[in-house]
């Protein structure tokens, strides 16, 4: 941040002074100019704040309608503080911004944690509805969603379901209840969350499944994420085929 | 009444003078407050700035519209300039790159409720915002009391 110069100081005491001699929008137009001018120059927000005290102190010992002219005074102080106003919202922004890549590089590394967990579970149990299960608990978990869905189709008409749910939404409900329960959701409430699905893929690009996620909205980020859920999911399903035969 | 609009021609930088002024009168009667008329007339100097420095020439068409809940003030600058190339990068300038502090096109949306931007290249753009006003129970239960007096009575109608 810098000082105001006094070439500044006098230009700003000259608008000051013209605006309150003419209450006319082109004074008031110098004001925002100069706003942006201070905005531009780096000078502190607190400096200018001092700068117009000064000028309106001055003012006011020329003026005998104080209120008239402190009114006045505050019109052109709102214009000259306008400049600082887009910027300060550009921070909030920037801010905003800030928090959702700290989220993103927090679910990429619950997403690394989340591969070592599913290729664990590959070795640890024969189980395909407790591997599919551990996918959805973790896809629901990273997408902050309400609900999560893998079902994976075994040929033959054979086909394995998991879902994972809120524990607040859908508390009370078993594993086996959960799914009957997505479904007559879906059904029923047509202005409830929001669905977004990705297919599960052999290596060879043939589909085998699904994994589909609902919520209240979805981001780009979400949607990406899911690509890359699902990427991981088949994987696992095709390491697991490969080594076992199933 | 409401579908009133004001134009004001866009040809060199004086003209941010009358385009502030017209937004402000709107704004005023519209309702806002002094912050926010304030708001939009630096809005309106953003993107009148951004004809007269990359399209030379162009317009600022305003008006007001009116809802259920909220009044609103409608801003829509066209320019037949050589257009934007990028314009989310445009509208990102001030956080996402290194350059610029923020001010211009991404500090007039900043200061508006809803900002769009059609740009075609050689052909021009056109930035459409708005400001909302949302209107309290009170001017609600004004104006419908303004509507019923303003019915005929029973006893007008023969």
């Amino acid at each position: 941040m810098k000082a105001a110069t006094p070439a500044f100081r006098a230009k700003y005491d000259e608008a000051l002074t013209s605006f309150l001699e003419e209450r006319e929008e082109r004074h008031l137009r110098a004001a925002y100019e100069l706003g942006r001018e201070a905005v531009m120059d780096e000078l502190s927000v607190l400096d200018l704040a001092v700068l117009h005290h000064d000028a309106l102190a001055s003012a006011l010992l020329e003026s005998d309608d104080a209120q008239a002219v402190t009114a006045a005074a505050r019109d052109f102080f709102l214009e000259a503080l306008s400049a600082y106003e887009m910027i300060r919202r550009g921070f909030d922004e920037a801010r905003e911004a800030a928090a959702l890549e700290r989220r993103h590089a927090a679910l990429l590394r619950q997403l690394s944690s989340f591969l070592a967990d599913a290729s664990l579970a590959l070795g640890a149990s024969d189980s395909l509805q407790e591997m599919l299960q551990l996918v959805a608990e973790q896809t629901r978990e990273l997408m902050e969603a309400e609900e999560c869905r893998v079902t994976l189709d075994l040929g033959h008409g054979q086909r394995v379901d998991a879902a994972a749910a809120d524990v607040d939404t859908w508390s009370r409900l078993s594993h086996a209840e959960v799914i009957p329960a997505i479904e007559h959701r879906r059904d029923e409430d047509a202005g409830g969350p929001r669905t977004m699905s990705e297919q599960l893929m052999t290596l060879d690009g043939r589909s085998i499944g699904s994994i589909e996620v609902s919520a209240a909205e979805f981001s780009e980020l979400d949607a990406a994420l899911l690509g890359q859920l699902a990427q991981m999911a088949s994987a696992a399903v095709e390491r697991r085929r490969l080594y076992r035969g199933t | 009444m409401e579908a009133e609009e004001v134009r004001v021609r866009i040809t060199h930088d004086a003209d941010l003078v009358p385009a502030r002024a017209e937004a402000r009168t709107l704004a005023e009667r519209l309702g806002f407050t002094r912050t926010d008329a304030t708001l939009i007339a630096t809005a309106i100097s953003e993107i009148a700035r951004n004809i007269v420095v990359h399209a030379g020439e162009g317009e600022i068409v305003m008006r007001a519209i009116s809802e259920d809940a909220r009044k609103g003030l409608v801003v829509v600058a066209r320019d037949e300039g050589v257009g934007i190339r990028d314009v989310s990068a445009v509208l990102e300038q001030g956080y996402a790159s290194r350059g610029g502090l923020g001010l211009g096109l991404p500090g007039a949306r900043r200061l508006m409720d809803e900002f769009r931007i059609e740009s075609e290249r050689d052909k021009g753009t056109t930035v459409t915002m708005t400001k909302w006003r949302v209107r309290d129970e009170l001017e609600l239960i004004r104006e419908r009391r303004q509507q019923t007096n303003s019915r005929p009575r029973r006893s007008d109608v023969r």
